[in-house]
Parts: C-alpha cells; structure tokens; sequence
C-alpha cells in the first residue's frame, strides 16, 4: 500500500496521531508567520514616521524667497513631496538676492514650491505602477538612446525597469533600476548652452520684457524694442500645455533642483504654478516634453534669470487660449476661462488688457464697452448676451 | 494837356474796370488766385464773420501738426480695422499737404462725450473730434462753422447739397453748421421677422410706416395663445426688453414725440397723459404675460433668447447689432453653430408709438467738429481741420455703415454702401427711411442738457426700477418721480452754477 500524500488532498487517509501531530506543526507555522508580518508592519510604519517628522523639520527650516501677494498659492507640500534644494548658492548671494527683489518685505522661511506639474522624485518599479509625465520623459529618452523598444506610456513596468537597469550598467552606475538624478544627469548628451553668454553690462536700455513663442520653442528676451536675446525652450505637451496669456514674474529662486535645474522663475499665472526654469533633461529643450512650464538649459535660465527681475512680463504666444466660459463672470474672477473673455474681448477690439486671467477694471470696462456697443443691458458681468455677442455660444 | 488828363482817367477808369472784373473773376473762379489775405472770396466770407475759411493761405513751409480726438470703433474685419482707416485718412490728407502731422488720440465709445466737453470748458481741445453732435459745444466759441466750406466753388461733391438735409439740420444753429454730418444712427428694436408672421404681423409694412402700442399688444397676445399649455422652459416671449437703464423707456418716450425729459423753460416734460399711456403700454404687457421672467432682468438673456427662436421682439438695440446679426448669420452658414434654430430672421424694427400717433423717428448724427486753439491767429491750422474734419467725416461713414446700422449723411456715399447697412435689405430700407425723416433728438444748451441728466439720475431711473420690479404702478408714476425731484436730493454742481 503505498503512503498516503501528507500535505493536500491526503488528510482522509491519515492516521489520527499523525493528523495531531500535523496540526500542531501547522498552528505553529501560521503562528510564526504572524509574528513576522506584525514586526514588518510595525518596523515599515515607524520607518514612514520618522521620515515624514524628518522631511518636515527639513522644510521649516529651509529660507526662501516670500512669494507677492498675487502669487498664486503654492499646494499642500506632502502631495508631491517636493523637497527643499539643497542649494549651491551660499547663504550671503541668496541672501542679497532676496533683498534685491523684496527688499521692503520681512524675510521669510517659506519655500517656493513650483507647482508646474514636474516633479523630483525618484522612478523605479514598484506597485502600484509610478505613473506620470516623467515616466514618459525616461522612456522617451531611454527609446532616443536605444534602451527602449516599446511604446511610452508614461508607466514604470517590467519593460522600462529593464532599460534602465541596461543603462545604468551602459553608463557604469550600479544597475538597481532606480532612476535618480543622476541616472536623469548620465542621459544627457551634447551641450547645452546654444548662444553667447551675455551679461548685464551688455544689455541695451529699455523695458526689458520676455516672449515665449510656443509654436517656435523660443523664448526672447527683448529691451525695449530690440531683440535681445534668443533661448531654445521646452514647452508642455499637448495634454499639459503651457499657459497661454500675458503675466509676470514674480518669485525667484536659486537652485531649486532637480527637474527644475539650476534656476526658478515663478508667473503669475491665476490657475497653477507655471514658471520658467533650468532642468536637468537638456535633450527635451526644442521639444514639447515639460508638464506646462517653460524649460531652459540651466546655463541660459541662470544667464536670464540675472537679466530680468521681478514683475517682468512675460507674454507667452503661440495660439489661441482654450477653454470655455461656464459660469458667469463677473469682477474679481481669476481663471482660464477669464483669459479666454479676456482673448475673445480683444479679438473683437475691445480693450480687455493683458491676457492675466484677471477679471479687473479693465475687464470690466471693455465688457460694458461692448455692451453699449451692442445695446445690451451694461452691467459690467459677463452672461449668455455677452457670450452670444463674442460667437461662444 | 488836356488829353493828358483824359488819358490819365481813362486809364483809371479802364483799371477800375478791369480790378472789378478781375475780382469778380476771382469772386467767380477762386482757384485764380491763390488763397491769401487779399482774396475776393475770403474778404467776402471774412464780412460775413468767418474767421476761418478756405481762402486762408496754408503755409507751405510751415509744419503743422492737427490733434485729432476719436473714438477707437471695436471693429475688426478682414484684417482691417479703425486704426488702418486711420492710417489711411492721414496718409490721404498728407499727400495734399505733405507738411501737416495728424496726431490722433482714442478714446473710448462712452468717454468722448464728457471728454471733449471738459476740453473745450478747459481750452484744451484738440483741432478735430468726431462725437455725436452736441450744440452745447457752439456757445463755447471753439468750434468752427463749416458753411464756407461749403461754398459751391470750393466744395466739389460736398456741398450742402450733398447731405442728407435732416442731418444738416442737426448741426444747424442759428443759421450756420457747425460740424461736418457723418453718419446717422437710428433708434430700432429688433424683431425676429417669422415669429412676427406667425402672430400675424405684417412685418414689411410694420417696417415701413410702423406699429402702434395696440399692435405690439395684438402681437403680444396672439403668440401667448399659441403658447398655452407649452412649459415654461420651452416657451416663446412675445417682447424682451432692457429693464435695467433708462433705454427702453427713452427709445418709447422719442418715438411718442416726447424725446426729452426737460421741456426748454426747464419744466419736466415727461409727465401727464404722454407718460401714462407708454408705462401703461408696458404695464399691460406685463399683465399680458409678454415678458420673461424676472421682468427686472430679462434683459440680460435678451439674445440668448432671441437665437433660441424664444423672443419675437428685443430693444431696444444699438448700432453694433447689425454687426452682430451679420457675424453670426455668417457663422451659421458655415455650420460652426449646428444647433442653432433656423427660424431666426432678424430684422429691425422701429419703435412701438401710441395709437392714433403717428411713427417717430428718433436719429443722433454724429458728426466730425473742427475746433479753433484758444488765443490769436491759428486760422490757418484751423482750416487744415475743417478740410481733414470733411475727409474723415466721410471716411469714417462710409466705413462704419458697412459694419453697423447706420447710415453715411452724405447721399452719394449712401450708394456706395447700399446692400450692406442694416441686416437684410427691409431692414435697411427702414433705415434710411427713418434717417431721412427722423428727429435729431437732443437739447440746445448746456444748462438744459445738464438738467436732463439730472432729472433721469436722480428721479426718472430709480422710479423706472421700481416700476419694473412691480411695485409701482402707472398711475402713480408721476407722482413718484415728482415726489423725488422734491425730496431735496442735490443737483450735480454744474446744474445749479447754471
């Protein structure tokens, strides 16, 4: 007769006394088991305090620059888990800087915190999947290199955490799959810089303003009526694009790091944090890659950001401002939509003032303009007349 | 020696003949002579006190440089817009005087009003400025009659004649004309001519010599019986109007031969049997249910329900909304609206007037005023303004009326434009009917124009708000607003100085 199976399926042809004996050994198995699982656990959430207690204490201390009152107001910190830079710049230089820009306004230790959709963080597999824009910047640039065969997708699976791991052993970096600055650093090829430097004293007079052409990937730094300068940029994609509309500058920040390079540039931009900054993905400059900011080469947004202060204009042109008008608008209104009353007012000759998203004075003015023009009641608020009479409805 | 003598007065007499012929050559054929202090024409019109007037020699190497005040009209087509006819007017005038700038500064639709009359109270106004015609300005004595100008020998194709005579009228005081007339605009409601039809409304003829209270009432009442039992969401308003201003009610008051609210000895002229019948015209028409509602501000989805095929009759509308009309029949055909209705036919209409009346048009000219700089001399500046005042006048008509409902005072330009004023050729036919026959609408002088303004602000608008929420009656109307003109409310500084 041969011995009945002892693990599945064999439990009707066991004895009684083996049957304890099995019992008791798995009990203790399960027991075990437990035990291990509770420890991990433990040790995993304590792991997680310290770290959050650490990034805190971190992000309390870091100075900074204050943002102005119009800025836009930066995210809960935690979502993104944006970490302070660790800046290059000494103390004194960021010091004096800040006293240029804001000289009347007390110090601060709050952090400029960019909010244009780039993120620092590190890329790896893990699950649930990373996903995200910087997912398809790594797969773009690891197809570009010849690490990549599939389609980007902008998910961190099997395939992408292969081609990194052939990089990093390409590139003689330790090939743990994880993608840290300097795996970002180690993609990127050729120079950087594309045009003379310039500096200060070479800067004819005028009012120095900046133009972002996102049709021709350039952004331009003109004094006065003359042309300046001329940088390659990058743009937002075609699902994250970049704002479209006249604003400002109006934080500064040295070496905020990571994605963003070398150099920060915040606009006041009503409905996000957009700005012009450096990167540390110089290939995508010439390409729309970036989640809505304008990217430079850290050496041309380090010469710019020297050139122009606070409060410069930015006009960022290229095509028409998109979005809808759902809701009534009246003053005070900030947002895309306003930008978008604010293009078509102008587009029909009514002086609507910059494309901010603002809906100020001179909103208000240019829509009672045309509710006079048309004889429709002037109430100064935008509703279905004043949309039937700019062609959106 | 005493041929000596007859020769000496012959010769005198044969001078004096030819001096007098040679003057009354030139009196007859100014271009003989070149324009000077000594001209026949000019010493003719300097007798008759025109200080400013074509025979004023222009100094060829002198520059001069004409401030010129507009509005910048928000219109934009085909890649051309307001700045370009500018640019084009000062190119014109320079190629006939090449020394002469134009400077031109634009202001906006409503501002240029208040603005050239603090200007002119200042002594700083500018050489030319196009604004409806405002007579207060004459009593100043900066502006310059164009009458000279006119003067057959000199005016080629714009001579008085040549002007739509209501609108020379216009600008016609005490025997001169004070400023060119370049287009006229005419008060109208707008109408969507199929829904009118379907409520029996002979809209051509309507069009043409115009409707009573009683009919708008008829029209009112035939489309709500068509509409019983339809949900309020889908229903169909027989009249929309502008509830929040004074514009409705002007547009009705003008059109009952009552434009102004002040009478010339200062008393109030909208009060009484007039006043009455037009607000209880309105206030039937609420009881009729003719109105959407919140009747206070149905004005506000005037438009939307208009191209929803839910409005028969909005008002009242403005020059621009030929404008509008045209855009947006434009876009329909090219299908970029594909749900909108097709029964829309936008027409405009003239303003409803009590029965037994008959149709009052109501027309403002607007006109380009030549200005002369304030202390001596200058006439030769001056005459450079009235001649770009007489281009641009007629620039700007012919343009505007290609854009807008309005119509060019000069008639020869009028058939340039004919086929493009007005959204459809009945709407163009009342307009140049009515600008032809329409009553220029405005005071004379300043005080009585301050006065007006004071009335409407302080009595005439707060009652009319109340009136349209329901809480005041047409009865008691009058007493109202005589209540508030007594309450002790102060007048605006200017009134009482006056």
């Amino acid at each position: 007769m041969r011995d009945p199976p002892e693990i599945v399926g064999g439990v009707f042809w066991m004895g009684r006394r083996r049957m304890a004996r099995g019992v008791a050994r798995g009990a203790r198995v399960l027991a075990l088991a437990f035990l291990v699982v509770t420890v991990v656990a433990a040790v995993a959430v304590a792991a997680a305090a310290v770290a959050a207690v650490a990034r805190r204490v971190v992000l309390s201390a870091a100075p900074g620059p204050m943002p102005s009152p119009s800025a836009p107001q930066p995210a809960p910190i935690a979502e993104t888990s944006r970490r302070v830079p660790a800046s290059p710049a000494s103390p004194a230089s960021r010091a004096s800087h800040v006293s240029q820009e804001s000289a009347s306004r007390p110090r601060s230790y709050r952090v400029v915190v960019p909010k244009c959709g780039e993120t620092n963080r590190r890329l790896y597999l893990t699950k649930p999947r990373l996903k995200g824009n910087d997912v398809l910047e790594l797969q773009e640039r690891l197809r570009a290199l010849g690490f990549f065969s599939g389609k980007p997708d902008g998910v961190f699976d099997l395939s992408t955490d292969a081609a990194v791991r052939a990089f990093q052993r390409a590139v003689d970096l330790e090939p743990d799959g994880v993608v840290t600055p300097d795996t970002w650093l180690k993609m990127a090829t050729g120079r950087a810089q594309t045009l003379p430097a310039l500096t200060e004293a070479e800067m004819p007079s005028g009012e120095r303003r900046i133009v972002v052409d996102v049709t021709k990937l350039t952004l331009t730094l003109y004094a006065g009526d003359k042309v300046v300068k001329q940088y390659p940029i990058a743009i937002g994609k075609w699902h994250t694009p970049t704002p479209i509309g006249e604003f400002a500058i109006i934080e500064k920040d040295y070496a905020p790091g990571g994605a963003f390079g070398s150099r920060w540039m915040g606009l006041n931009v009503p409905w996000g944090g957009y700005g012009i900054h450096g990167t540390n993905r110089p290939w995508s400059i010439g390409t729309a890659a970036s989640a809505g900011c304008i990217r430079m080469f850290n050496e041309d947004v380090e010469e710019l950001f020297e050139l122009v202060p606070i409060k410069t204009r930015v006009f960022i042109v290229g095509y028409e401002p998109e979005g809808d008008i759902t809701r009534e608008l009246g003053p005070g209104a900030t947002g895309q939509d306003v930008q978008v009353l604010q293009y078509y007012l102008r587009r029909e000759a009514f002086d609507a003032g910059p494309l901010d998203g603002r809906f100020g004075e001179r909103v208000e003015a240019a829509v009672r303009e045309m509710q006079k023009f048309y004889g429709v009641p002037v109430t100064g608020r935008v509703g279905t007349n004043e949309l039937y009479l700019l062609g959106l409805r | 020696m005493r041929w000596l003598r007859t020769a000496v007065l012959a010769l005198l007499v044969l001078g004096a003949i030819g001096f007098a012929g040679a003057v009354t050559a030139v009196f007859v054929r100014p271009e003989l002579m070149p324009p000077g202090p000594y001209h026949p024409r000019g010493i003719y019109y300097a007798l008759r006190g025109y200080r400013v007037h074509p025979w004023i020699r222009v100094d060829p190497v002198k520059s001069y440089t004409l401030k010129v005040w507009s509005t910048r009209w928000p219109l934009f087509r085909g890649g051309y817009g307001y700045d370009d006819l500018i640019d084009e007017t000062r190119a014109d005038f320079r190629a006939l005087y090449p020394n002469v700038q134009v400077e031109y500064v634009l202001l906006k639709l409503d501002e240029i009003g208040d603005a050239i009359t603090q200007a002119v109270d200042n002594n700083t106004q500018p050489d030319v400025c196009v604004a409806p015609f405002d007579p207060s300005l004459v009593e100043s004595g900066a502006v310059v009659p164009i009458d000279a100008f006119m003067d057959r020998t000199v005016a080629g194709d714009a001579g008085a004649d040549a002007f739509e005579p209501r609108a020379l009228q216009a600008l016609t005081i005490e025997g001169r004309v004070w400023a060119w007339p370049s287009w006229i605009a005419v008060q109208a409601w707008a109408g969507n001519a199929q829904l009118l039809r379907k409520a029996g409304v002979d809209v051509e003829r309507v069009m043409t010599f115009g409707w009573s209270y009683d009919d708008v009432l008829a029209m009112a009442r035939a489309l709500a019986a068509q509409q019983a039992g339809v949900d309020e969401r889908y229903r169909t308003y027989p009249i929309v109007l502008e509830t929040t201003s004074t514009a409705t009610l002007d547009t009705l008051m003008r059109a009952a031969g009552k434009a102004l609210a002040v009478n010339a000895d200062g008393s109030l002229a909208w009060h009484g049997a007039s006043l009455a019948e037009t607000l209880s015209f309105l206030e039937e028409a609420r009881d009729e249910d003719a109105f959407p509602e919140p009747v206070p501000r149905m004005g506000e989805r005037m438009l939307e329900l208009f191209w929803t095929g839910r409005a028969a009759v909005i008002g009242p509308v403005g020059p621009g909304f030929a404008r509008h009309v045209r855009e947006r029949l434009e876009r329909i055909a090219k299908g970029e609206f594909p749900s909108a209705r097709e029964g829309v036919e936008p027409v405009l209409l003239p303003i409803p007037h009590p029965p037994g009346g008959e149709a009052n048009s109501c027309t403002s000219v607007t006109s380009v005023m030549a200005f002369r700089r304030p202390g001596p001399g200058g006439e030769d500046a001056a005459r450079l303004a009235v001649e770009f005042a007489r281009q641009l006048a007629r620039k700007e008509a012919l343009w505007l009326a290609k854009e807008m409902c309005v119509v060019p005072a000069h008639l020869g330009d009028r058939q340039e434009v004919l086929g493009m004023i007005g959204p459809d050729g009945a709407s163009e036919r009342f307009l140049t009917l009515s600008a032809a026959s329409g009553t220029p609408c405005g005071h004379r002088s300043a005080r009585l124009a301050l006065m007006e303004k004071d009335v409407r602000t302080r009595a005439i608008a707060p009652a009319l708000a109340e009136f349209w929420e329901g809480t005041l009656r047409a009865r008691d109307f009058d007493a109202y607003v005589a209540r508030l003109l007594a309450s002790g409310a102060p007048a605006p500084e200017r009134v009482k100085r006056n």
